[in-house]
């Protein structure tokens, strides 16, 4: 099989072959832009029913040529997650969107009582089922679309990227229920992931996936794959720091922070320091209070107790320009800083907004942050790791000395998590201080100086990360 | 903080009513919020919306629309002070000093009154909707334009559920922007306005590239693949018949007042007087329109003292 985008000029999927049994679990891996959500696309009927382009070739579910499946059926049959669950959510209520897709292939009403009790139980949702989606944490978005799709029961589930907003314990659970799903119904199941190490002794197959070329990797070449890459990471980013560190240039002390609709404080009496030239990763579940933390330091929120200082200054107080030059943030939504018609025009509006002398500084960031050749395109027409880097360059052109990222490797692979990394510290090495909240214990062990762990609202505990990525795969 | 209202169910008798009977009150208080002058029977509706929303226990959400609705009322009024010219009696009746010169404000107590009025209207207005989408859950509304055709209900939905998200998205995209320097305090409106360009450009591309991946999404889930079945479903109760002939005499006495002139009310040149002879059918009316919301045991009873689910959840004693 062989597939074209309508504006591509050559095919996106090339000669691809394989076939799937009746309850095989698949892992689909490979570069970012490599195909593997067209190919995710394509075995879901929507490419080219809803994209446009051009197929050759056969793909077929149960025999028969998935162009000769009515819509109806086709969406009885498969079931697709994409990345997103904000985008797929639909209604208001968990409830609501658990019935969704049955409402929507027809089922009868008797059914679809059934099956969302059946599904309800099966997911342990009876707790929150009435919840308006709008409060749900991205994990349980996530379970929500999933379950909702699980309840029309497909024979084939087709999954994106489904780990990239988990932590690791909410992957093992979605990774768990989906066991059970397959337990449970006997489905056929495709995951198209990054996280390869959450995968490794789960699944029964494993497609590598470049250029738009697929091959059959035996599964323990998973393990080859990680521990190698993850090796190359940390030989490159942990290179011994130039710069002498020590400074301290911001920090919390004894911060307490509740939201008010919540029962509980988010932060509890938590101190912490940044110092010049060193890259801290603050770990922690889901909703821990990552971000929050982030938040307090960039000034966007006030602590309810204690105090926030950057360079010995009141972020919440700062004036935008003055705040600008002083700390850097990088959210977990790079489409976030991006509205300008090219690249370089992204950069420059930094540099206008703060009135800044020096031009070649642009030059030289485009250049380190390898945006040189891209510097002529729309932002928006980038892949996700392009686009990072393009929002980070948009900060980074003010020469921030505290540097802030939310989940900065969600969406990217091994290949642009070690770009990113090197990118980091070379930052450091010029004094910059640098906090990442971060999902990806494998990806901080490589590179970071100090790991923070958030749990309960204060750091819980404190290690140097010294061990390398072949222990952690054996862990 | 700002706060986004979002439906709660609650077991209050309200929240039992058939969709059909809270839609068509909702209806009459918007319609006739239109078709009445005299501020009497405005306030009256006003006072029923009041009665409904506490004893609906949704007096939160519904403040919440207020707080949105505020400097515009007071806009109406000043607006109205400043350019009427049809009334006749002067707020202040002396010459104000300045410069050395003498100056009479031409403000009247008929223009300040008027745009009360009109305030009022807009307050009816803003209230009958509030209290709509705070009794009517989005599942209910779903099933009424379904009536019309799913596509409508599901638009709808969608917007109820997009709008919070793009609240919480322009927040996210303005704290990222203050990142780069983009201020939103201080330095003149121009400037401001100024600011607002990048933030609002980033939300309509966001908000363009998600509608893109909704519809993809939708459709692989089976939207549009045919005719949708619906798992809920509202059924007729005999307090449904009750509110419904309370609403009916309710619109027969609001058209019999119209009719016989007492909905009219006159601001200029003076202000007219308020007879009871003429005001007697809006206090009927307020009455009228509480009635459902008094209702007490069926099937309120049993769970007189038990909070819903969504209820449970939002008050922290029971987290997903």
């Amino acid at each position: 099989m062989s597939y074209t985008y309508p504006d591509s000029k050559r095919p996106d999927l090339q000669d691809v072959y394989f076939e799937l049994l009746e309850g095989q679990s698949v892992l689909l891996t490979g570069p970012s832009g490599s195909g593997k959500s067209t190919l995710l696309r394509v075995m879901g009927g929507l490419a080219p029913r809803f994209y446009g382009g051009r197929l050759h070739g056969q793909v077929k579910l149960l025999g028969q040529d998935l162009d000769k499946w009515p819509h109806r059926d086709l969406c009885r049959h498969i079931g697709i997650l994409f990345q997103d669950p904000e985008s797929q959510l639909v209604t208001t209520r968990v409830d609501q969107e658990l019935v969704f897709g049955m409402e929507n292939v027809g089922y009868a009403r008797d059914l679809m009582q059934d099956r969302l009790q059946e599904i309800a139980a099966v997911f342990a949702m009876q707790s929150w089922l009435y919840c308006p989606t709008l409060h749900l944490s991205g994990g349980w978005k996530q379970m929500t679309v999933l379950a909702s799709i699980m309840a029309v029961r497909p024979r084939l589930l087709l999954l994106d990227e489904p780990l990239s907003q988990l932590d690791a314990d909410s992957a093992d659970q979605f990774l768990d229920y989906l066991d059970q799903c397959r337990r449970h119904w006997g489905m056929a199941v495709v995951i198209a992931e990054h996280r390869l190490d959450k995968l490794a002794k789960r699944v029964d197959k494993v497609l590598y996936i470049n250029q738009g070329k697929v091959q059959a990797q035996p599964t323990d070449k998973i393990s080859w794959l990680v521990g190698y890459q993850g090796t190359e990471a940390s030989n490159k980013a942990k290179r011994i720091s130039a710069f002498n560190k020590g400074q301290r240039v911001a920090g919390l002390r004894s911060v307490d922070f509740w939201y008010t609709h919540a029962q509980q404080p988010v932060l509890k009496q938590l101190s912490l320091d940044l110092q010049a030239g060193e890259i801290t990763c603050l770990m922690g579940a889901n909703g821990a209070g990552k971000t929050t933390l982030l938040k307090l330091l960039l000034g966007t929120i006030k602590p309810c107790r204690g105090q926030v200082d950057i360079c010995g200054e009141n972020p919440y107080r700062m004036p935008a320009l003055q705040l600008a030059r002083k700390v850097g943030y990088l959210s977990q939504e790079p489409g976030d800083y991006l509205f300008s018609p090219t690249v370089r025009q992204e950069v420059e509006f930094t540099y206008r907004s703060l009135q800044l002398k020096d031009y070649s500084r642009i030059n030289r960031l485009l250049e380190r942050l390898h945006l040189q050749p891209l510097a002529h395109r729309n932002p928006r027409d980038l892949s996700w790791g392009e686009r990072q880097r393009t929002a980070l360059a948009s900060i980074l052109v003010a020469q921030p000395q505290v540097l802030l990222l939310d989940e900065p490797t969600r969406g990217l692979d091994y290949r642009l998590k070690n770009d990113l990394a090197v990118i980091l510290r070379d930052l450091a090495n010029q004094g910059t201080a640098i906090l990442v909240a971060t999902h990806d214990q494998y990806w901080a062990n490589t590179f970071a100086d100090q790991l923070l762990y958030l749990k309960q609202g204060t750091i819980s505990d404190t290690a140097n990360s010294n061990y390398s990525g072949e222990e952690m795969l054996e862990v | 903080m700002y706060q986004i209202p979002v439906f709660i169910e609650k077991n209050r008798p309200l929240f039992k009513l058939h969709y059909g009977v809270l839609a068509a009150m909702h209806l009459y208080l918007l319609v006739f919020a239109l078709v009445f002058d005299h501020p009497v029977y405005l306030l009256a509706m006003l006072a029923a919306i009041a009665v409904l929303m506490w004893t609906a226990d949704t007096i939160s959400y519904w403040s919440a629309y207020l707080r949105m609705s505020i400097p515009l009322i007071i806009f109406i009024i000043i607006l109205n002070v400043l350019f009427s010219r049809a009334g006749s009696t002067p707020i202040f009746n002396g010459p104000i000093i300045l410069f050395s010169a003498e100056y009479y404000l031409p403000f009247t107590w008929e223009a300040l009154f008027y745009g009360v009025g009109m305030a009022l209207r807009l307050l009816v207005i803003i209230s009958s909707c509030a209290s709509f989408f705070a009794l009517v859950s989005p599942a209910k509304v779903l099933g009424m334009l379904s009536l019309f055709g799913a596509r409508w209900a599901l638009t709808f939905n969608l917007t109820l559920r997009l709008i919070p998200l793009m609240m919480e998205e322009y927040h996210r995209i303005s704290e990222v922007q203050r990142c780069r320097g983009v201020e939103w305090t201080g330095r003149g409106v121009i400037n401001r306005v100024k600011s607002f360009f990048p933030v609002s450009s980033i939300l309509l591309l966001s908000s363009l590239e998600r509608s893109v991946a909704m519809a993809e999404s939708m459709y692989g889930r089976g939207f549009g693949s045919g005719p949708r079945t619906s798992y809920y479903q509202n059924a007729w109760q005999r307090h449904d018949s009750w509110a419904a002939l309370c609403l009916t005499i309710a619109g027969v006495i609001s058209i019999w007042a119209l009719i016989a002139g007492w909905v009219e009310y006159s601001y200029y040149p003076q202000l007219s007087l308020i007879r009871w002879t003429e005001i007697w059918p809006a206090l009927v009316i307020g009455g009228l329109l509480v009635i459902p919301a008094l209702r007490t045991g069926g099937d309120l009873a049993a769970t007189a003292d038990e909070l819903t689910e969504s209820e449970l959840y939002l008050s922290g004693q029971q987290t997903p």
